[in-house]
């Protein structure tokens, strides 16, 4: 069973739909990537999936529940975590006291008795912010706040990271820890689904990749697969047409349909 | 046609006239809101001093009425709304919602103090109504010209405003302005102009309703300038944007009060005139923004951080304590040196100074608006002005007697003991989470207004009341604890004193929860409360739980504010009186103790500066060559220190936290034993600065 499941998920704004019948599957101790170019929807997706917006129609199932209907902090507490865009670290505190104070909230809804020091120092090492621990967060640079994000997000123990951009003010080397860090996670039972524009660190690092233009999802597949794609890297390089998008959802919804047929049929 | 049917039809054309005038006011603040984020609290100022001009010009000059309302509503009001959107409220249109609510709180405060300078009330003055002497009769009943006139501009004012955002490029333009002012101008589009054009609009229709409603309750200042809060309630049916629904909601309002006192002349007189009923009337608008605040639904959590957010060092435990024994020390030496007056003064300002402290954790950690804390301060006081009848075995207890009839104390001693005390803390609390519960589910200017709205009903239904207040205009006499039975606090000194260590037992509070994990978790969830959210936080819960704390510990500060100053009541707990409160907490620092200490000082103060304000007075008449009296000029003074303020997140405290930073270095050996934040690693990238500000709007 998939962790994640988006079921046809549309989000309509006026007279624009960010999101057009998306429908996408986290696999379990997995590292996907949910690419596309500017303004494909993406951020809306996660923003969808964590429940910071409501969802036009469609549906959200986590782990064989719906969770569409639920508030933003009763899904943390299901175990989905994530990072943002636009950077939201608690700035009036140090990146310490970020990670800490996430673990403390974690505490208090878990009644897992977390020993926080420790933990906090050691997240700090695993993502790589400790030279920066008393560095108040709005006085950091980019990378070490998305870091930061990454680390506060771990403290729930999460078993699903939705990262938006984590790679965005990293240098190369940073990078690659980091490619690595995502694979430590999903060997630990962990799955990531990362929103990314560093097209290396996603061929490089993900399993799986769902490619999202004008709110639709145009390919998916193993990410070997979707770098040769020609739909994908037309519409990268903007030269896709719209009736070459259309034709790829569709062709991306009857897949949709026909995999749900062998469902079927198998249970039958 | 039945008595019954005709009353019906007078009372419901009232209130369509009541209703008209109240969609004026609200369009005027809807569209200033909606076109340029800046909640216009001195929106029903403007249109009170646009109410003295009009009378100025034409009773007073005898300028034709129909040239009044034209050189008012049509030059001076837009005049000056272009102006204020000039100089202020452009800049703080992306500001935190505490900047934009202490500009035009400020703002409102100095118009009547202007005012209250410029037209002093020792005057009669009254406006007669227009086309007063045309009438006409529909279904038996005289309707007057006025009443004609005002449904009339009102839907003058819903189909041209409906034109201008709807039809025309300029309107949609200043639509825009909100969302994105720099795209807007990259596009060409003359945005300084349009904005000034919306506050223009805004502050004409200000005006318009500010004659209407003149000629129907007289000039008064703050009565006037209190439709604010009518004119919100109606547009918070339309969440403040939808300017039909605004206008629905103001004319259901209209009608509802003219019912309401249709509904009054019909029940017996004893319950008509009782005082709660006769408050209902007054408090049925914020009744009824309260209601629909309940009914709206949860808002979203929202990602974008606060802009402006700020913060000041926490000092270490050692600094803390050092500096107490400072306070202790200075406000000692004043004690001695001091009259009897200057003493009760100092007192009361500390008491102030207290009432802040609970706004320190809730606006300066929590970031989140209050416009009610003094209302829970006066809370604490009633609770023990109603229940003298706690004794405990520490404080000296009331002698007082106990009236058979009602249960409550007949002839008032109403100690302050440490068992009264607590039960203020309590009493205001359960208030306080009352009150939270349906504001704080949404967005913090809700808050602000919700509480200040709390505030008008709690006046009209409770503090104006004899049954459950102090009556309007009424006051006890408090007594003064004795500690332990040791030490007498019925001296003025020793009170004093006294106040001076609650002072710093409330700051070390605060203090102690900011360096705990509660500080930690306030200000994660004001910086980003977004991620919280992800985190598995639930945000309003928090928010309630701070709330609360801090109306119960204004409780307790509001209680022994009435032993200090001995004879506290009704005008010292009045609604009005929060918003110096809270401009002054603000202009002080609200994001520190020593800011809280300066804002209780500047606010106290003011009852012994009275020669001061007079020197004020007289420069201001050498300067201008006329007679200018002292009067107003504290409100004037006040108003103008918060909108000259406004622009330093930090405020008093912060820039002496600056300018003396050098001094501050000296006592670094203080910070030595402290281990409130044990160092993990030395070696900061970034050396952590005294104040910052993120993102503060240009």
């Amino acid at each position: 069973m998939p962790l994640l499941e988006t079921h046809n998920l549309v989000m309509q704004f006026g007279g624009i739909r960010a999101v057009n019948d998306a429908s996408i599957e986290v696999e379990p101790s997995r590292v996907a990537a949910l690419i596309g170019p500017n303004g494909a929807g993406k951020t809306t997706t996660f923003n969808i999936i964590s429940g910071l917006q409501e969802p036009t129609s469609g549906r959200i199932v986590f782990e064989g529940n719906d969770i569409t209907k639920l508030p933003v902090h009763e899904r943390a507490r299901l175990g989905i975590a994530r990072t943002f865009q636009r950077l939201e670290v608690f700035g009036s505190l140090s990146v310490h006291d970020n990670i800490r104070t996430a673990l403390e909230i974690y505490r208090s809804w878990s009644g897992n008795k977390i020993p926080i020091r420790s933990r906090t120092v050691e997240l700090m090492e695993r993502v790589g912010v400790r030279d920066y621990a008393n560095v108040p967060a709005d006085s950091i640079p980019t990378g070490v706040a998305r870091l930061t994000e990454l680390g506060r997000a771990l403290a729930t123990d999460p078993r699903l990271l939705l990262l938006d951009e984590p790679s965005s003010g990293l240098d190369e080397e940073e990078t690659d820890d980091f490619g690595e860090l995502l694979l430590e996670l999903a060997a630990e039972g962990k799955s990531v689904l990362m929103v990314e524009h560093d097209v290396e660190l996603v061929f490089d690092y993900c399993e799986w990749v769902d490619v999202l233009d004008f709110g639709s999802i145009i390919a998916r597949g193993p990410a070997a697969e979707i770098q040769k794609n020609p739909i994908v890297q037309a519409a990268y390089l903007g030269e896709a047409t719209e009736d070459d998008l259309d034709a790829a959802a569709a062709r991306v919804h009857e897949e949709e349909l026909a995999h749900a047929g062998d469902i079927d049929s198998e249970g039958a | 046609m039945s008595e019954t049917l005709s009353d019906l039809v007078a009372f419901g054309i009232i209130g369509l006239q009541n209703g008209a005038v109240l969609a004026i006011a609200a369009s005027g603040l809807v569209i200033t809101y909606a076109t340029s984020n800046v909640f216009n609290m001195a929106h029903g100022a403007m249109g009170m001093l646009m109410g003295y001009v009009y009378w100025q010009i034409t009773v007073d000059a005898g300028v034709p009425v129909l040239l009044g309302i034209i050189l008012v509503a049509g030059v001076i009001a837009p005049l000056m709304g272009a102006i204020l959107e000039r100089v202020l409220m452009r800049r703080i249109t992306n500001a935190p919602i505490v900047v934009s609510l202490t500009v035009t709180v400020g703002l409102l405060v100095a118009l009547i103090g202007f005012a209250q300078n410029r037209y002093p009330a020792t005057d009669a003055r009254s406006v007669p109504q227009i086309f007063g002497n045309v009438r006409f009769e529909i279904a038996g009943t005289s309707i007057t010209g006025h009443a004609i006139l005002s449904i009339v501009l009102a839907a003058v004012a819903a189909f041209g405003l409906y034109i201008l955002l709807n039809k025309t490029r300029t309107g949609i333009a200043m639509r825009a302005i909100v969302d994105n002012r720099t795209l807007l101008s990259l596009h060409g589009a003359p945005t300084e102009y349009l904005g000034m054009l919306s506050w223009a609009i805004g502050s004409s229709l200000a005006a318009l309703a500010g004659i209407l409603i003149v000629p129907l309750v007289g000039l008064d200042f703050i009565l006037l300038t209190l439709i604010v809060i009518n004119a919100y309630a109606a547009g918070m049916l339309g969440r403040l944007v939808s300017l039909p629904r605004t206008f629905l909601g103001a004319i259901i309002l209209g009608l509802a009060i003219s019912y309401f006192d249709y509904i009054k002349s019909l029940v017996p007189d004893n319950i008509a005139e009782s005082g709660v009923f006769v408050g209902l009337g007054p408090a049925l608008p914020t009744l009824f923004l309260l209601g629909v605040m309940l009914f709206m639904p949860h808002e979203r959590l929202r990602v974008g951080a606060v802009e402006g957010a700020a913060r000041v060092r926490i000092p270490t435990r050692w600094r803390t304590a050092v500096f107490s024994v400072v306070m202790l020390v200075a406000i000692g030496a004043i004690v001695l040196s001091s009259s009897n007056v200057t003493q009760i003064a100092v007192g009361r300002s500390l008491a102030l100074g207290a009432i802040m402290l609970t706004l320190v954790l809730l606006t300066g950690y929590g970031g989140d608006v209050s416009l009610g804390h003094l209302t829970f301060a006066g809370i604490g006081a009633l609770v023990v002005f109603k229940f003298p009848f706690f004794g405990s075995p520490w404080f000296d207890s009331c002698t007082g007697t106990i009236d058979p009839e009602t249960g409550f104390a007949a002839s008032a001693c109403p100690t302050v003991s440490l068992w009264s005390l607590l039960f203020a803390g309590l009493m205001a609390g359960i208030v306080g989470l009352i009150v939270a519960f349906p504001a704080l589910r949404l967005r913090g200017l809700y808050l602000g207004l919700g509480t200040l709205a709390f505030a008008r009903a709690f006046d009209k239904l409770v503090f104006e009341t004899g049954e459950l207040g102090f009556e309007l205009g009424g006051a006890a006499n408090f007594e003064r604890p004795n500690l332990l039975g040791l030490i007498d606090l019925d001296g003025d000194a020793a009170m004093t004193m006294f106040m001076a260590v609650f002072f710093l037992f409330y700051a070390w509070v605060v203090l102690e929860l900011r360096r705990g994990r509660f500080g930690r978790l306030l200000l994660a969830t004001r910086d980003a409360p977004a991620a919280c959210g992800t985190l598995g936080l639930s945000i309003t819960r928090t928010r309630v739980l701070t709330f609360t704390l801090s109306a119960a510990m204004a409780g307790i500060a509001g209680a022994l504010f009435a032993a200090t100053v001995v004879n506290a009541g009704q005008s010292d707990f009045e609604m009005f009186q929060n918003l110096p409160l809270v401009l002054l907490a603000v202009a002080g620092g609200i994001t520190s103790v020593t800011g809280a200490l300066i804002g209780g000082f500047l606010l106290g103060m003011q009852t012994l500066s009275g020669d001061s304000f007079a020197v004020v007075a007289d420069f201001l008449s050498a300067v201008t060559g006329t007679e200018v009296e002292p009067l107003g000029i504290n409100l004037f003074l006040t108003g103008l220190i918060a909108v000259l303020l406004s622009r330093q997140p930090n405020g008093i405290a912060g820039m002496l936290f600056k300018a003396f930073g050098g001094v501050r270095s000296w006592f670094r050996w203080l910070d030595g034993p402290d281990d409130s934040a044990p160092p993990l690693v030395k070696v900061p990238i970034v050396e952590a600065e005294e104040e910052v500000t993120v993102g503060a709007p240009a």
